[in-house]
């Protein structure tokens, strides 16, 4: 009986999800609960558990694509319970269960150091599983790979099913490696694939999710050879987690799909900070702490109504303007840098921004934010807080068009004009910059709409 | 140039120490009119007299306790452990005593001894006269643990050993006493404590040892040269603290990783240099590493047991070949 | 005269500093201020001062961990003692041990382990060193009656009987190892006795009793600078708290404390100087008025002294450090 694998709704307004990287394939031996796959939205990401204990039949999505809620990814053969039967003979190998003909999901391992860090992290979590129950054969693990052997063959970026190991049961060895590459051996220059295939296949299926022009052709990535770095004693070797994989994908994607032009104001935030300390003691009450940041928040929504076009998106040849201000927040957490999400930010006035900053932090930092928090961002602000320096240019958080960056508030003479007499007045004062995504953005709104938010600041009439 | 035995280099090496500086003194059990159990000391009570060749009572806590008191007061004593079986009766002031005195006293205090004896199987010895008790104090800081191989590194390590201001254990092998013969400079010979030595160089397989299954990688990776198979050998010589970037790099050189020595095999100096390897060469490594050392138990008297236990040249063979086939 | 006036006044000065250290240093420990164990040596201040008064500085002496009062009569800075029992970087062993275990050989003071006995073979080693060397020093080595029962104690006796080295063994019996009574440690009353097996002289003295301790002391050192071998010293003797600071001592009775309290050595001396004509009064004042001042100055250097950085937990292994990384 076959039992489906569906994608689930991750979030009340969730309507879809992507599956980032299965971690079975098919023919493989599952037990419930073991993980299955990743699937991702925004970037909360999860891991589905199987809902029974069997063998994987067909995988019905691939890796990458974004399907509706409720689609079936794959299904699971519960038929070889009669191999956990006690007594029962030595079963076939599940793997020539699977339908005669069926490609695998990979024809031959990926050599990409991402393919190998993968195929590191799948053979750890086998190794955790075989704590309980035997791996499911595969023909990885009958090829035992030494470490020096899989070193070399990413070094040379050799596919090491193609060479004969003269080991111990077929095992490749180091003069097996050594030989292939004296035979003048296809080898394949490794490549800092930036995240363009992977995310090729995605914009297929998803109109919310950001397309890489790459099989347009107008963007050709040149590869580029890294000399490999052996780890030296006391060098700490870490792993990407998954948030920063994707973080990577993100800000790699972002600065090849967005040309960004940063533009910077110098406000004067005399008249915010007066607020702010008016309202300080009040929040801190409540466990909140008042920043500038949600004037900053306030400001900029006042400004999108006059200049509607920083609060887009792209989406292939179509700037979508949104009528919905969410706004994104950059927080810095253990795990990495996540842009939670106000929304309806134009509706609150700046306390409850504030509370709503200060809510998303603690949550971010708790883990404990849903996949609704990280949805449906419309622009976004990062705030880098005291050590802000003067300004940054700051990454784009895709697929927004506008970013805004404050820099640390500090105190500076500047010249003011008193009863029309100028003056050198000490005030409090940020450089404020704006990244706008060039493509859509022109320099008369990017620059206009900064100015804007700088009066806005500088004036200092707030909804509170 | 003479040719001299491992014995003699030993020898040579107290005496020429103790004629160059009055400070040096040797203790132990039966070391002056009778010149030691194995003669080592034999010629030095005439030359130097009861005072600097010291007749002690079967005492080996004395023993070390008075080393360390006249080492503290700048004397630079070297003890006998007439075997290195019975070091355990010293073992206290070995490693609270000796081991912690610098650190206890701030930095402000040397001990300049070195504790010296016969160890190690092969001579039918019996479970008290066969022990290998190394790994024991290569795993207390503060201590230095050498073991020459060869009677060139016997006689400079035993010198350096000596010169060092910290308790140096210093490990010989009674098998090799006599059976080792080497042509010696007559030049000084100073043997800088904490270096291993290429005994043998090769590129497909290294055999990490040190003391008498030096001498058994030697003539395996002699055996496998004519099979085509070319073996490094690294002769560790110092235990405590381990030569680690020549262990690197004779594995960076080989990526095969045999590791024989005739101390037990569980928690031996082996089990620290492949967990070492692991560490810090993983992707070097073209196989697993493999031990040969003595099986877990007492080293038995008869023959036939004696010979099971202990590791050999045969036994070397095999687990070589069989790494080599990985 | 005077002189005489002068060293029974500095002795009564060196019995109450190493009390008064001592009381300060189970208040700072009550305060949390010293932390680990705390072995107070208060009541045996006769002993020790008796033992190392006149000593010179080549002179070697291994205490035990209760004789904090040698390390002051040797000549240790009372900061450097004060930031050694509170874990500073300033202490003997900067911070690497606690309370007695860190020496100053400068002041040919040893510092010990806890393997009690374990030192009596270092002070032969000395003493050997010594003969050697021909040089006149003398080593002291301390001891329980408890210790006396552990094998480096008879080894020690044994070597140093054979071979006449100038060093004196000086048991500090006072009844109890940890909680367990003399009597079921040693078989014998004395353990003075034990030096008749080893080819020397045993005595036994009152050691609240500071005349009776400064000559066997001297008699035992003079013996030993001139060539006459070892001596070994039991001083009777009693300590007023627990085997540390955290044993209540439920082991012995109230009458047994009572009773040597009434032979305090400090007390005794107090009446001795009344008698020689001194207005104790005064002097007691006098010298409470110096003690308190030098322990408050320790203790106020190694309260502000900094604890050891973590890295320094890596250093003074070795003379001679191998970097073979």
């Amino acid at each position: 009986m076959a039992v489906s694998i569906v994608m689930p709704q991750l979030g009340e307004s969730i309507v879809e999800g992507t599956v980032a990287k299965w971690l079975v394939r098919e023919g493989d031996l599952v037990e419930k609960d073991q993980p299955l796959l990743e699937v991702s939205t925004d970037k909360v990401d999860t891991e589905l558990p199987s809902p029974a204990a069997g063998v994987i039949g067909k995988i019905l999505v691939a890796e990458g694509r974004t399907v509706d809620v409720g689609t079936v990814l794959a299904t699971i053969e519960e038929a070889v319970k009669q191999v956990h039967a006690p007594g029962a003979p030595e079963p076939a190998p599940p793997r020539a269960q699977s339908p005669a003909g069926a490609p695998p999901v990979r024809a031959t391992p990926r050599l990409s150091r991402e393919a190998i860090a993968e195929g590191r992290m799948r053979e750890a979590a086998r190794a955790r599983e075989t704590v309980d129950r035997p791996a499911a054969p595969r023909e990885e693990d009958r090829r035992r790979i030494s470490p020096l052997v899989r070193r070399m063959a990413e070094e040379h970026g050799i596919d090491l099913t193609e060479i004969r190991g003269t080991g111990i049961e077929g095992r490749v060895t180091k003069s097996d490696v050594l030989g292939w590459i004296s035979r003048g051996a296809p080898a394949r220059a490794p490549q800092i694939a930036p995240a363009a295939g992977r995310n090729a296949s995605i914009s297929e299926e998803a109109a919310a999710t950001p397309a890489v022009p790459a099989e347009e052709g107008f963007l050709r990535i040149p590869t580029f050879s890294v000399p490999r770095y052996a780890p030296q004693p006391g060098d700490q070797v870490i792993p990407f987690s998954r948030i920063r994989k994707r973080i990577a994908d993100h800000m790699v994607y972002s600065n090849v799909i967005s040309p960004r032009v940063t533009t910077v104001a110098e406000v004067n935030m005399g008249t915010v900070a007066t607020l702010r300390e008016a309202h300080k003691a009040a929040l801190r009450a409540e466990g909140v702490t008042l920043t500038f940041l949600p004037f900053v928040i306030a400001a900029l929504t006042r400004a999108i109504t006059d200049y509607p076009g920083i609060n887009a998106s792209v989406q292939e040849d179509t700037l979508i303007l949104k009528k919905a201000i969410h706004v994104g927040v950059a927080v810095d957490t253990e795990r990495g840098l996540l842009v939670p999400v106000i929304h309806g930010a134009d509706r609150k006035g700046v306390l409850d921004l504030a509370r709503a900053v200060q809510d998303l932090g603690n949550r971010a930092r708790d883990h404990a934010l849903t996949p609704d928090d990280m949805a449906g961002g419309t622009i976004a602000v990062t705030n880098p807080g005291a050590k802000g320096n003067l300004f940054g240019t700051p990454v784009i958080n895709q697929p927004h068009v506008v970013i805004v960056r404050m820099g640390e508030v500090v105190k500076r003479p500047v010249v003011v004009e008193v009863d029309g007499e100028d003056l050198i007045a000490i005030r409090p004062m940020m450089y404020l910059a704006l990244t706008y995504d060039h493509r859509v953005v022109d320099g008369v709104m990017g620059n206009g709409a900064l100015h804007r938010l700088r009066e806005i600041l500088e004036a200092g009439a707030f909804d509170l | 140039m003479a040719v001299v035995t491992y014995l003699k280099a030993i020898s040579d090496a107290l005496r020429e120490e103790m004629e160059r500086d009055e400070n040096v003194f040797l203790l132990g059990e039966d070391i002056g009119v009778l010149g030691g159990a194995f003669k080592v000391t034999d010629g030095l009570f005439s030359r130097f007299g009861p005072e600097r060749v010291i007749d002690t009572p079967i005492s080996e806590e004395l023993i070390v306790g008075a080393a360390v008191g006249a080492a503290v007061m700048g004397m630079r004593p070297v003890a006998e452990m007439q075997f290195m079986d019975f070091i355990s009766c010293g073992f206290d002031q070995i490693v609270n005593m000796a081991a912690t005195l610098r650190y206890r006293h701030g930095g402000e205090a040397r001990c300049p001894l070195v504790i010296r004896g016969p160890s190690g199987a092969y001579v039918h010895g019996g479970l008290f006269h066969s022990q290998n008790t190394e790994a024991w104090f290569a795993h207390v800081p503060g201590l230095k643990v050498v073991y020459p191989a060869t009677a060139r590194d016997a006689k400079g390590l035993l010198k350096a050993a000596i010169r060092d201001d910290d308790p140096v254990i210093f490990y010989e092998h009674k098998f090799l006493y006599r059976r080792i013969k080497e042509d010696l400079p007559d030049e000084e010979i100073i043997t800088p404590i904490g270096f291993a030595r290429v005994a043998r160089e090769g590129s497909d397989l290294s055999m990490i040892s040190y003391g008498a299954t030096v001498w058994m990688c030697l003539e395996a990776a002699e055996i496998l040269a004519k099979e085509g198979v070319s073996v490094e050998v690294l002769d560790l010589r110092t235990l405590a603290p381990l030569d680690r970037p020549a262990i690197r790099a004779t594995v960076g050189r080989t990526n095969k990783c045999l590791v024989v020595h005739e101390d037990h095999r569980t928690l031996g100096i082996g089990a620290e240099v492949a967990a070492f390897v692991v560490e810090e060469c993983f992707d070097q490594l073209d196989g697993p590493i493999l031990r040969v050392c003595s099986e877990d138990t007492h080293y038995a008297f008869s023959p036939n047991l004696e010979e099971f236990i202990l590791p050999n040249t045969e036994k070397i063979l095999t687990k070589a070949r069989a790494l080599l086939a990985y | 005269m005077t002189e005489k006036k002068d060293r029974d006044v500095e002795l009564y000065f060196l019995m109450k500093l190493s009390r008064m250290f001592e009381e300060r240093v189970t208040a700072l420990h009550k305060q949390n201020k010293i932390i680990g164990g705390v072995y107070s040596g208060i009541g045996q201040e006769a002993v020790v001062v008796g033992m190392c008064y006149g000593l010179l500085r080549e002179d070697f002496i291994a205490p035990l961990h209760r004789d904090l009062g040698c390390f002051l009569v040797k000549g240790v800075d009372p900061r450097l003692l004060m930031a050694q029992l509170m874990g500073k970087k300033t202490g003997l062993s900067k911070g690497k041990d606690s309370f007695l275990h860190g020496g100053d050989l400068e002041h040919g003071v040893f510092g010990a382990t806890s393997m009690l006995a374990s030192t009596l073979p270092v002070a032969v080693g000395a003493a050997l060193k010594f003969r050697m060397k021909r040089e006149a020093s003398v080593a002291i080595a301390f001891f329980g009656e408890g210790a006396g029962s552990r094998g480096p104690f008879h080894e020690a006796l044994n070597f140093a009987g054979i071979h006449k080295l100038p060093v004196v063994f000086v048991c500090e019996n006072n009844r109890y190892a940890y909680s367990t009574p003399q009597e079921l440690q040693i078989p014998i009353d004395d353990v003075a006795d034990r030096a008749s097996g080893y080819g020397f002289k045993g005595v036994v003295c009152s050691g609240n009793d500071l005349h009776a301790v400064l000559e066997q002391a001297q008699k035992a050192v003079k013996r030993a600078r001139e060539g006459g071998g070892p001596t070994l010293i039991e001083c009777k003797t009693y300590r007023y708290h627990g085997h540390s600071e955290h044993d209540m001592a439920t082991y012995r009775t109230a009458d047994e404390l009572i009773e040597w309290e009434s032979r305090d050595p400090i007390l005794r001396w107090e009446i001795y100087l009344e008698k020689r004509g001194r207005d104790i009064d005064q002097v007691r004042a006098e010298i409470e008025a110096q003690c308190r001042e030098i322990v408050e100055e320790a203790v106020r250097f190694a309260e502000e002294s900094p604890f050891p950085e973590a890295k320094e937990a890596m250093e003074d292994l070795y003379a001679m450090p191998i970097e073979r990384k």
